[in-house]
């Protein structure tokens, strides 16, 4: 089910209704009542997966479970590593098995040795990256000790399927997720509203932004031979910003249907494109997946302790697997190196901290320098997405080599220009709401704070108008497919 | 709670109310047009149902149809009565809706289908959905509504304002750009077929982009093969001819276009399922000029005249 579709907007009011007035008077049939319409929702997309998500959720809760009465060191690491198989076991087999099989014909073929091997007829499970992820935590936090496990299966199972963030994340920590389960969750008025505001928010960037920058950027990307070095620009502007109102669009849509329910999840995005070096956008982009390596591989590592040498592989390893973790495809990995490159200087030169709090703080306008280095980073990023959007490598590289050709320069033409300069519109507005918003979880947090009542519910009105008379082409989103 | 559901619940009305009240405000126009008799899609529904058993020639499909085929000089040639049932961004779903409907009041002997890949879309734009919908018998209404947009029809009772979006973004810029919106009455309509002296200027050939392509476009492959085939069926259950055409493109356009791949994959179509295909972007006869042509891809009284008579001439091959 679509966030962005009439399904969901019947199945949301009939859960919400179901939830605070029919199973209000128990935690347990709350928590029931999660679990079925998540598995309703995830079902409404191919029910035959939901066996996977059962079987995660046996195999975490018993090892949970098993861990909790196990002293032996050597037994425990056999029971994390248990969970550990068969959450990236599945991700291998239904994500990554047809790249492995590809890879080594191709290199043995690389060697003079040909070698037959039929591809697996396998679909790719909706959000099995996130939902494993997301398990993993519970497991390996149980293992060190860091959380306690549950011994409420319905509250886990919850856990694992809320159907919010089941997708496409934010990947939650079980450390503040599973705890909420487990406590009765009483309505708050204010966080519903906030809830609300952040849904309206997250469909203007969806609808509005990433679908009609989608149209853009797959007729440009689509079709790149026959397009200038100008117009291949634009389209990788254009695929930038949907990337990122897609993304973006659906964790605010996620956490804000969380708050509905009652539960904080954690920020995914804190306007990243607003970034002064790539470590800062690092911390500001898809960040419940970025902590999640950083605290689950990269600091079982070594982190940055140790020689040059261990700073940056560690850092390659992050990156690659980062990018890797997106899909089966050497565009990615190349996506997660490249953003390594970039990395690294900072990590060596000890800069990478350096750019902790949102840009002008407290003023309306960067300075001059702090300008400059957003459009630094802001270029370096769009470079990067090249890759992320190419079909293959070979045509990320020609895409790249035609952008830095004689057409440069050349006025960009394509079909529908008239329309992307609305397009170009609606993003400039976007981005100037954002700036305004920066200092809050989403940009238009801070309504409540203030705007007098007429004139907040003016924006919200404005705000739907546009949805409905700027909404691009129903477009899956991006995520998904990871 | 309470409060909480009050206040989502008014702000839903509102927001439902506005819907409705813009919708009756940039429908009025439509409205004043349907009770005078001059709206263009009443015009054509009109034509079928008040004069039944007439037309020996159905043709389908989209602008790109009514702006190209002339009935009354395809009539001249072939002596045959023939009706243009093109309409706005017409989907391959709806021609065969429309083609069920129109049975119902005429028996054609040829029904000629104009093959425009945006037209095998799988999302059909639901302003033009809905509005033909409205000329329609209630029981072919239904059956359209009912077994292809039960969605959008629930959406268009909540949120009608949904299905105008691109002609009220449309109209705005047109506003913002000349103060006021461009009059389309200026044209006439003749059975079907729009006619119009208008010729694409410099600046716009100047900025002519590749023809549709299955790189650029949207395409439902599965709803190509669906929806010809039970128009296929649904011709040949009536003994009626099924030809499929395409209307010329500018010169321009082709050139620059890498390839015609749209071609090559209706062509292969056709043939397989024996239904003829006639592209007129690579006739023999006639030679078409980007002054052919009001715009980026539809035809003006002058390249009409050559289509249609070169699709007469066709049809009095079959005849």
């Amino acid at each position: 089910m679509l966030f962005n579709s009439i399904d969901f907007a019947v199945f949301l009011p009939i859960v919400f209704i179901l939830y605070w007035f029919v199973f209000n008077r128990s935690l347990k049939k709350q928590n029931l009542l999660i679990v079925a319409a998540s598995y309703l929702f995830y079902g409404w997309w191919d029910w035959r997966f939901l066996s996977l998500i059962l079987f995660s959720t046996i195999v975490d809760y018993s090892v949970g479970l098993a861990l909790e009465k196990e002293e032996k060191v050597s037994k425990r690491k056999l029971l994390l590593w248990t969970s550990i198989f068969v959450n990236l076991g599945f991700l291998g087999l239904f994500k990554y098995g047809n790249f492995f099989i590809e890879n080594f014909v191709s290199a043995f073929k690389f060697f003079g040795t040909d070698i037959q091997a039929n591809t697996l007829n396998i679909i790719l499970p909706v959000g099995i990256s996130f939902y494993t992820f997301q398990t993993l935590s519970y497991t390996i936090d149980v293992y060190k000790r860091k959380l306690n496990p549950t011994h409420d299966f319905v509250a886990f199972s919850a856990f694992v399927s809320f159907f919010p963030q089941l997708v496409a994340g934010p990947i939650e920590r079980a450390t503040n997720l599973l705890p909420q389960f487990q406590r009765s969750r009483t309505f708050d008025r204010y966080k519903a509203v906030d809830g609300l505001r952040q849904i309206l928010w997250g469909l203007f960037k969806k609808i509005v932004i990433a679908d009609n920058c989608a149209e853009f950027a797959n007729l440009i990307f689509n079709a790149s031979e026959d397009h200038s070095g100008s117009t291949l620009v634009l389209g990788a502007l254009f695929f930038t910003f949907q990337i990122y109102g897609d993304f973006s669009g659906y964790s605010d849509i996620a956490i804000g249907t969380a708050r509905l329910f009652g539960f904080n999840l954690m920020r995914n995005f804190a306007f990243p494109y607003f970034s002064r070096d790539i470590a800062e956008f690092w911390r500001r982009w898809h960040i419940s997946l970025s902590t999640w390596f950083r605290d689950y591989v990269y600091i079982p590592l070594g982190g940055s302790r140790g020689g040059t040498w261990h700073k940056v592989r560690n850092t390659f390893i992050i990156f690659i697997v980062s990018g890797f973790w997106h899909g089966a495809n050497w565009t990615f990995i190349v996506w997660g190196a490249l953003n390594a490159i970039y990395f690294l200087p900072l990590l060596l030169t000890k800069n990478n901290r350096k750019n902790i709090e949102i840009v002008a703080k407290g003023r309306y306008f960067p300075a001059f320098r702090e300008l400059i280095l957003i459009f630094v980073t802001f270029t370096l990023t769009i470079f990067a997405w090249i890759f992320f959007r190419a079909e293959n490598l070979g045509h990320a590289l020609a895409y790249i080599s035609q952008i830095f050709s004689s057409t440069l320069f050349e006025i960009p033409r394509f079909s529908g220009i008239p329309k992307a300069m609305v397009t170009l519109l609606l993003v400039a507005f976007f981005i100037f709401v954002e700036w305004l918003g920066r200092d809050r979880e989403y940009a238009i947090a801070k309504l409540e704070l203030n705007m007098k009542r007429p004139l907040r519910y003016a924006l919200y009105y404005m705000l739907i108008v546009v949805i409905f008379l700027f909404g691009g082409a129903e477009q899956e989103f991006i995520y998904f497919q990871f | 709670m309470k409060k909480f559901l009050i206040q989502t619940v008014f702000f839903l009305i509102t927001i439902f109310l506005i819907n409705h009240a813009v919708v009756w405000w940039y429908e009025a126009p439509q409205r004043k047009a349907i009770k005078e008799g001059t709206h263009k899609k009443f015009l054509k529904w009109n034509a079928m149902q008040s004069n039944p058993d007439t037309y020996e020639v159905i043709l389908l499909g989209s602008s790109r149809g009514y702006c190209a085929y002339d009935p009354k000089e395809i009539d001249a040639i072939t002596g045959s009565k023939s009706f243009n049932m093109c309409t706005g961004s017409q989907n391959v779903i709806e021609s065969y809706y429309y083609l069920k409907e129109i049975l119902r009041y005429q028996k054609p002997k040829t029904v000629v289908y104009e093959t425009f890949l945006p037209s095998f879309s799988p999302s059909p734009d639901n302003f033009n959905v809905f509005s033909n919908a409205s000329f329609m018998s209630l029981s072919g209404k239904k059956e359209m509504i009912f077994n292809e947009f039960k969605g959008e029809a629930v959406m268009n009772i909540l949120f009608p304002i949904f299905k105008h979006k691109y002609y009220l973004r449309r109209d705005l810029s047109n506003r913002l750009k000349s103060g006021k919106v461009s009059p389309e009455s200026s044209n006439r309509w003749e059975k079907g077929y729009f006619y119009s002296e208008k010729v694409v200027s410099d600046a716009e050939i100047g900025n002519f982009s590749p023809i549709y392509n299955f790189d650029n476009s949207v395409v439902s492959l599965e709803n190509v093969a669906k929806y010809l085939g039970l128009m296929h069926s649904l011709c040949k259950e009536n003994n009626i001819e099924f030809i499929c055409v395409r209307a010329p493109y500018p010169p321009t356009r082709l050139k620059i276009s890498k390839s015609d791949t749209v071609h090559d994959y209706f062509a292969d179509f056709y043939k397989k399922r024996n239904i003829p295909f006639y592209d007129f972007n690579y006739s023999e006869k006639e030679k078409y000029f980007d002054q052919d042509f009001t715009d980026y891809h539809h035809m003006n009284n002058s390249g009409d005249k050559k289509v249609s008579k070169e699709l007469a001439e066709k049809l009095l091959v079959g005849k």
